[in-house]
């Protein structure tokens, strides 16, 4: 896969470099919007790895030209991730926040890969997920966490407490905004679970 | 206001208020007692004339007396032994006879007629010598078969005791409300350092944090790209454990600043249901620790603020509880006088006190030693609850050890 790797810190994109290598990818590295946007415009890679502190140009801006290209982008973070990030526009497929471990990049980039390799979508109730698109119901942009979250909670699975907050928090929000039926609580001694929401 | 320069206020301000009490009560207390004794002495030559001052031994104090000196004689001429005393005195003396006939031997005062001055001397035969309708006072004394009572007027006297205590109630009052504005002036130069200094410790808490992240990440990817490339060796495997440490103690010094650097995100939530969630997401990890877990939550209590927070300063009580609890932990939520008060109570083997230094960033008390955490959680709810306007407290009694919280 062609990964176009892009952050400010040159020790970084030599370790990611070489270990995304490792894992039989084609690397090119950027550590600055400029030379994003310049590379983009060469060839358009498969996946981008985006810092969301770039130099030059904003991330954000870089982000919003991935998402009208419709190319998907991981966002490596210095923030903690909340709901805030997750609800609105531009969004990236995932986000990882710093510090974090190689072997999480790698299986996020593997998740990711699958998805957009599969044309199936995850159907319940009244909703779907365009796993490819990476949208709710073909109009909300959703992460790579979000799908997963709601594919556990499909067949009935138990989820990671502490990592899954703001990600159910944004899921609930993005449902209630298409006003589709189905909602996350939680239920003692169950843990979260679908239920169906009955429109007021 | 800085707690340090808050509680240097409060405790200046203390001793001044206890220091100028004392003194002025002293003050107050000798210049009446010497207002007393001083008509003590007057009461006193009345009885030795045989109730009147208009013969035998007069005051016969003179402005080349002894001047100002303390004593029975205090003053001199200006004191009761004054030459003029036996004109400006007013009282009264009634002799009484066995059968109750009163004989006026004196009868020198204004402010009642002298029948009403025989009722009231009368109203003293039981009585030796004090003070009666406040500004009066009064001696009782046997001579030659008869009772004799004699009252006189000390309200000039007692006036400048009046004034002083007023006086010394405004002033103390005055001086109360001046010091405090010195104090706040000088607590703000005094403290400037101090405030700075935290200041500077949380800047670089933040700071330390931010430049950290990234290189962790580096050196973790540096570190996996040798174990595929080498192998893993004891070298790679010290590398990986170290790194794992230092990423908990980031991530856990990112939480510290959330409040500090950003304001609070208002939205209503369930608090109730929140704990529920939080302690049933535990409920096993209460079991491997063979801690029993109790619990009194009222229904349906909404808390205004920051619902992310109110997650993580519920998550950190829990870590708390599973940390430190050596049996038992009882968990209270309720809604008392429109206050919602959180409890969270631990069997301990803590000594008894307070223990507000638990709040403080890196600080773990003396059962703490085996336990794995940074001295960082119970800091980021105190910042929390404060940021919420909120009470925090923290004590140790009867072996528990109890942490409550009021919104």
């Amino acid at each position: 896969m062609n990964i176009l790797l892009a952050d400010p810190d040159r020790d970084f994109l030599n370790a990611f470099q070489r270990l995304l290598t490792a894992e039989q990818h084609i690397v090119r590295t950027s550590f600055d919007g400029t030379q994003v946007i310049r590379k983009l415009a060469e060839t358009k890679d498969e996946l981008v790895i985006l810092n969301d502190v770039l130099p030059r140009i904003p991330s954000q801006e870089i982000l919003k030209m991935l998402n009208d290209d419709n190319l998907p982008v991981i966002v490596v973070s210095h923030q903690k991730i909340n709901t805030g990030i997750l609800i609105q526009e531009p969004l990236a497929n995932a986000y990882l926040s710093f510090p974090f471990l190689p072997a999480e990049l790698l299986h996020l980039i593997d998740s990711i890969i699958r998805k957009q390799q599969t044309a199936e979508k995850l159907c319940y109730e009244d909703v779907y997920f365009d796993l490819a698109a990476f949208k709710l119901c073909g109009q909300l942009r959703v992460t790579n966490e979000e799908i997963e979250i709601f594919q556990t909670l499909v067949s009935d699975g138990e989820l990671d407490n502490k990592r899954a907050g703001p990600y159910i928090n944004a899921l609930n929000y993005k449902l209630e905004t298409l006003q589709k039926s189905p909602r996350i609580r939680y239920i003692i001694h169950e843990g979260y679970r679908l239920v169906m929401n009955s429109h007021e | 206001m800085n707690k340090a320069r808050k509680k240097f206020i409060i405790y200046a301000e203390l001793a001044i208020f206890v220091l100028l009490t004392v003194l002025l009560s002293v003050m107050n207390i000798i210049n009446f007692t010497m207002a007393s004794e001083d008509a003590d002495h007057l009461t006193a030559m009345i009885a030795a004339n045989n109730g009147s001052l208009k013969h035998g031994n007069k005051p016969n104090g003179t402005f080349s007396d002894n001047g100002m000196r303390f004593g029975s004689n205090h003053f001199g001429p200006m004191g009761p032994d004054s030459p003029e005393m036996n004109s400006s005195l007013r009282y009264f003396t009634f002799a009484f006879d066995e059968d109750g006939n009163a004989d006026a031997i004196e009868f020198r005062m204004s402010a009642v007629s002298q029948e009403d001055a025989e009722q009231w001397a009368r109203s003293l035969l039981h009585e030796e010598t004090g003070w009666s309708n406040s500004t009066y006072r009064f001696r009782v004394y046997q001579d030659n078969d008869r009772t004799y009572v004699t009252v006189i007027d000390q309200s000039r006297e007692l006036l400048p005791c009046y004034r002083l205590l007023i006086i010394s109630v405004i002033g103390e009052v005055i001086v109360l409300l001046i010091s405090i504005l010195i104090l706040l002036f000088i607590g703000k130069r005094l403290f400037k350092p101090v405030e700075e200094a935290d200041r500077k410790q949380k800047q670089f808490i933040s700071k330390l944090e931010t430049e950290f992240k990234v290189p962790l990440t580096v050196i973790n990817a540096n570190t996996e790209v040798i174990e595929r490339e080498s192998g893993s060796t004891e070298m790679t495997q010290s590398i990986n454990k170290q790194v794992r440490k230092m990423t908990k103690l980031v991530k856990d010094m990112g939480t510290l600043s959330v409040f500090e650097e950003t304001d609070v995100t208002v939205s209503s939530t369930d608090l109730s249901d929140l704990l529920k969630v939080q302690l049933d997401h535990n409920r096993s990890a209460f079991a491997e620790k063979g801690l029993t877990l109790e619990t009194e939550i009222d229904d349906n209590i909404v808390f205004v603020g920051d619902e992310e927070a109110a997650g993580r300063t519920i998550r950190e009580l829990i870590n708390n509880s599973l940390n430190y609890a050596v049996s038992t932990v009882y968990f209270s939520l309720k809604n008392q006088n429109s206050r919602i008060t959180l409890i969270q109570t631990n069997d301990t083997q803590l000594p008894l006190g307070s223990c507000d230094q638990i709040f403080d960033r890196f600080t773990r008390l003396e059962n703490a030693s085996s336990v794995q955490s940074t001295g960082l959680g119970l800091s980021y709810v105190k910042d929390m609850v404060k940021a919420h306007n909120g009470r925090i407290s923290a004590r140790v009694n009867n072996g528990c050890f109890t942490l409550r919280i009021d919104f």
